[in-house]
């Protein structure tokens, strides 16, 4: 059995209904098809911390998050979904436990102001007066910019999945494709029971995207980086802005229903989505270090997630050395960066349009030595 | 260099376990949560508790045998009480949570023995104070020698609800009615499955006829499908059922009443099975998700053993003499002989009962339509308060995996991680969508809340 | 004959005897309610071993405490959990 479409979106994470979605909008009449292996969020954009933050400390990941909070500020009527996609902007408070990394924000807050990024620097009584229940100990200040927030990652897939479905995306979930070979000019997806031929394809499948590249020799520097996430039971309120602590790699997210969710970064072996034996001893203390107030605060549940890893910690995003194959590996920040990223995957895609962001972040980049660091990671 | 083997639960099937372990020269860790051994049919009050036994003398002769025999090896086997499993990982660590700190065991053998919790179907009111699950209302009877009721109305399928209807009654609670979703003879279909459990089945008839000669009103096909009440329970909505389930309309009767006691069955407490790594399988009325076992209670992980009800639902004499057997095969390849007159008389023991086992079964299946009772309206999720209606719009909207319906609608992220509601949620999605969400929700730590400072202050056991 | 003692709930005298629950003695003193969810539903206890957590309440401060698995003691506060406190 076969399908024929003029564009095959591989993955139906942020990035691949995105670009998908937005690729409607330009009305081109192309016929497109987003094909996912697993369930509805079942891969890393059901599994992330669900925040949003614009506190970077390079231009292009300043303007990819600014242009994305916009949307999501926008999402339920820009998508027609008046459910809303939970929006939460109560801002993102990054601390500095060391001068070094005071100074690594005082920097990138002058790069924010650029952007027009309602951030400030705050010293370490203005850090606690905003969040009493921070550990004075070692804190020496932070960072705070409002329009940072958390919103539903499920409620956006949900929310561009009914979007695109109704501007008649074929939207098909456990399909997996097995190979990808291009013939002729024209790209043929193998899946178990059909191949789907293609003019363009889009690859979204983020940390596994080598795995349907390598057969066709194109080498693409990306691997995975397993996350573990804590559940506390419902607790009373302390945290109102998002937390993260450049120091412990932990950002702290206290939801509407009063859970606290701890996203942890820790560089480990093991498989994606197990819970590790010796996670929660090793955290325990660094929450308590960071928070000590929820010492007694029972831990409900824990989940795995898995991030993409790339040399710089930055996307990739752009064209192949394939004509046709455009890839989009998130890097860690894909929900956040999603609404951005769509929109110029769809112009490159549909215009041959390169985005002066996108040319920053090609999958060229690394044969030319090009490396750049983002100073305000929150990872190991 | 002798075998560990650790013990989870000391209810029949964990204490039988561990004294044939031990008896097998094994090193016995059992890990218990409540302060006493007994599980949930052989609860033990406080001693310092006085007051009257309301169960048959017999099941009391056979609690009290089990439990001497459970103390007499106590010096010869590490038995901790009040302490919690919170993890079990697919290479062999057992987590355990105790007050203030957490250790971590990595015995040779694990035999799980965490029995049964209480099915619930849920119908509008059911949340109110005052509506509890039978087996949790026998719980105060039993270990607080309290009757948590004044007057009753005493719901459900299976032989239970007629025990506690009995028990209440013994206790001085007005038992107003007992409803049961079939007669209490049903059972006496399975001539030769009543003959093998014919000493549990004279305490059956005590309990019958002790509720006779009380006088309750005995409305059988009947159903809860309503509780009422302000803030508490002040009287039950009962309804005849069809033998499909259907409510036949205009059955409707109101009795007044300030506890509910319903139970309509058992589901397995598996999880940490699953969070093992064991190969899991589902079983509607027989306990739910049960974890695949052969003869001698092995998984298809090599180091982990269930006995008892946590395999599925067969009673508690199937419980005892199946630790007997599971105990054995933890053990493993052991030196001792001794005890093999005791696996003897236990396989002729479980044979016997598991034959009354399947007859009580057959009393415990929930047909579908029962479920109607559910309405749009009612919580199905307690802890989150998830509407039915809430989860048909995540069905509606093609979330049909037990994971995705959980990830949009919250079902099973409260308190009780689920385990009041998720089989209630695979069910319905069945019944609703036409889905079967057969697999189970990933299974996961935790299988137990534990405070961060407890999971800082972390032993791992002594090396062997 | 067991010994007796009392305990608050919600400012009343609760009498127990030694070695009942916190859930028991308020049972057996007619009281049922033992909580108040997020949602403004009362609660009480269900299941009685534990494995619910409905039965949850606030004794001497401390929320979040199963009222059916721990013990009554002289003189403790207990009073219904409102929400999360």
């Amino acid at each position: 059995m076969t399908a024929t479409v003029d564009i095959l979106v591989i993955g139906a994470g942020v990035y691949g209904l995105s670009s998908a979605w937005w690729m409607t909008r330009r009305r081109s009449g192309a016929r497109i098809m987003v094909v996912d292996e697993g369930e509805f969020a079942s891969g890393a954009s059901g599994r992330n911390g669900a925040g949003f933050r614009m506190q970077w400390g390079l231009d292009l990941n300043i303007q990819l998050s600014k242009e994305s909070t916009a949307f999501f500020e926008n999402a339920a009527e820009l998508l027609d979904y008046p459910r809303g996609i939970e929006l939460k902007q109560d801002g993102y408070l990054v601390l500095a436990h060391s001068q070094n990394a005071l100074d690594r924000l005082n920097a990138s807050i002058e790069i924010q102001h650029r952007y027009g990024v309602p951030s400030e620097l705050l010293d370490a009584d203005a850090c606690m007066k905003m969040v009493p229940a921070l550990n004075r100990q070692r804190l020496v200040g932070g960072t705070y910019c409002r329009k940072d927030g958390t919103a539903s990652p499920f409620r956006l897939l949900d929310a561009l999945l009914v979007a695109s479905r109704r501007e008649r995306v074929d939207v098909r979930y456990g399909t997996r494709v097995e190979r990808i070979e291009k013939r002729n000019g024209v790209f043929t997806a193998s899946t178990k029971d059909e191949t789907i031929e293609a003019r363009q394809v889009l690859l979204c499948t983020d940390w596994a995207a080598p795995q349907l590249l390598q057969p066709l020799d194109v080498e693409l520097p990306v691997t995975s980086l397993p996350k573990e996430v804590i559940v506390t039971v419902p607790c009373t309120p302390r945290v109102k802005p998002i937390l993260i602590s450049l120091e412990h790699h932990i950002s702290v997210n206290q939801v509407a229903r009063g859970s606290i969710i701890f996203v942890v970064s820790r560089a480990r072996e093991g498989s994606m989505i197990e819970s590790t034996p010796s996670f929660l001893t090793w955290a325990a203390p660094k929450i308590i270090d960071l928070l000590p107030g929820v010492a007694e605060v029972p831990v409900l549940r824990t989940w795995g997630g898995v991030s993409s890893v790339t040399p710089d910690m930055q996307p990739i995003l752009g064209e192949t050395e394939i004509e046709g194959l455009y890839v989009a590996v998130s890097s860690y920040r894909g929900f956040m960066t999603s609404p951005a990223v769509g929109r110029m995957m769809a112009s490159l895609v549909l215009d041959g349009v390169v985005d002066p962001v996108l040319a920053q972040l090609s999958p060229q980049r690394f044969k030319l030595g090009n490396v750049i660091l983002e100073p305000l990671l929150n990872q190991e | 260099m002798r075998r560990n083997v650790v013990v989870i639960g000391a209810g029949p099937a964990g204490m039988a376990a561990a004294i044939e372990a031990g008896a097998r020269n094994c090193e016995v860790t059992v890990l218990d949560e409540s302060a006493r051994p007994g599980g949930q049919i052989y609860r033990q009050a406080d001693p310092r508790l006085s007051g009257a036994e309301f169960a048959e003398p017999t099941e009391l002769a056979r609690k009290k045998r089990l439990l001497r025999r459970f103390e007499e090896v106590g010096r010869a086997i590490d038995y901790r009480a009040g302490v919690a499993v919170y993890a079990a990982f697919r290479n062999g660590e057992i987590h355990v949570h105790h007050k203030d700190h957490t250790e971590v065991l990595k015995p040779d053998a694990v035999v799980l023995a965490t029995g049964m919790r209480e099915r619930a179907i849920p119908f509008p009111g059911w949340t109110l104070p005052g509506v509890m699950f039978a087996g949790g209302a026998q719980a105060i009877l039993k270990a607080q020698r309290t009757s948590p009721g004044r007057v009753a109305v005493v719901a459900g399928c299976g032989p239970l609800p007629i025990v506690v209807a009995s028990q209440l009654t013994r206790a001085g609670t007005r038992v107003a009615a007992l409803a049961s979703l079939r007669s209490p003879l049903a059972i006496l279909r399975d001539t030769s499955g009543v003959w093998h459990g014919r000493d549990v089945m004279r305490e059956g008839v005590r309990y019958g006829q002790s509720l006779l000669r009380s006088g309750v009103t005995r409305l059988t096909g009947y159903v809860p499908i309503r509780a009422l009440g302000r803030e508490r329970l002040e009287a039950v909505q009962l309804a005849r059922v069809d033998e499909h389930g259907h409510v036949v309309p205009g059955t409707q009767r109101e009795i007044a009443c300030d506890l509910l006691a319903v139970n309509y069955g058992f589901i397995a407490n598996s999880e940490l099975a699953a969070m093992s790594g064991a190969r899991m399988h589902h079983d509607p009325d027989g306990g739910f998700w049960l974890p695949e076992t052969d003869d001698e209670g092995r998984t298809s992980v090599h180091w982990l053993f269930v006995a008892g009800d946590a395999a599925g639902l067969r009673g508690a004499l199937v419980a005892e003499s199946e630790g007997t057997i599971v105990g054995a095969a933890a053990a493993g390849p052991s030196a001792s002989t001794e005890s093999s007159a005791a696996l003897s008389e236990a396989i002729a023991a479980r044979r016997r009962y598991a034959a009354f086992a399947r007859a009580v079964r057959k009393t415990l299946t929930v047909p579908a339509a029962l479920w109607s009772v559910t309405t749009d309206d009612t919580v199905v999720c307690r802890c989150e308060n998830v509407r039915l209606s809430d989860i048909r719009l995540a069905l509606e909207g093609g979330h049909h995996s037990l994971n995705a319906i959980k990830r949009n609608a919250r079902p099973g992220m409260g308190w009780c991680g689920g385990r009041m509601c998720m089989h209630s949620v695979a069910t319905l999605a069945e019944l609703h969508a036409g889905v079967e969400p057969r697999n189970m929700m990933t299974p996961r730590p935790m299988a137990r809340p534990v405070p961060f400072a407890a999971l800082t202050h972390q032993r791992q056991a002594d090396a062997q | 004959m067991s010994t007796t003692f009392e305990f608050t709930f919600e400012g009343k005298s609760i009498t127990a005897r030694e070695g009942q629950s916190v859930a028991a003695a308020l049972l057996e003193a007619g009281e049922r309610c033992l909580r108040i969810d997020e949602a403004g539903n009362a609660k009480g206890a269900v299941c009685g071993i534990g494995v619910c957590w409905e039965c949850r309440c606030s004794i001497d401060g401390v929320p979040d405490t199963r009222a059916c698995v721990t013990e009554a003691r002289p003189g403790i506060i207990v009073r219904r959990q409102q929400g999360l406190r």
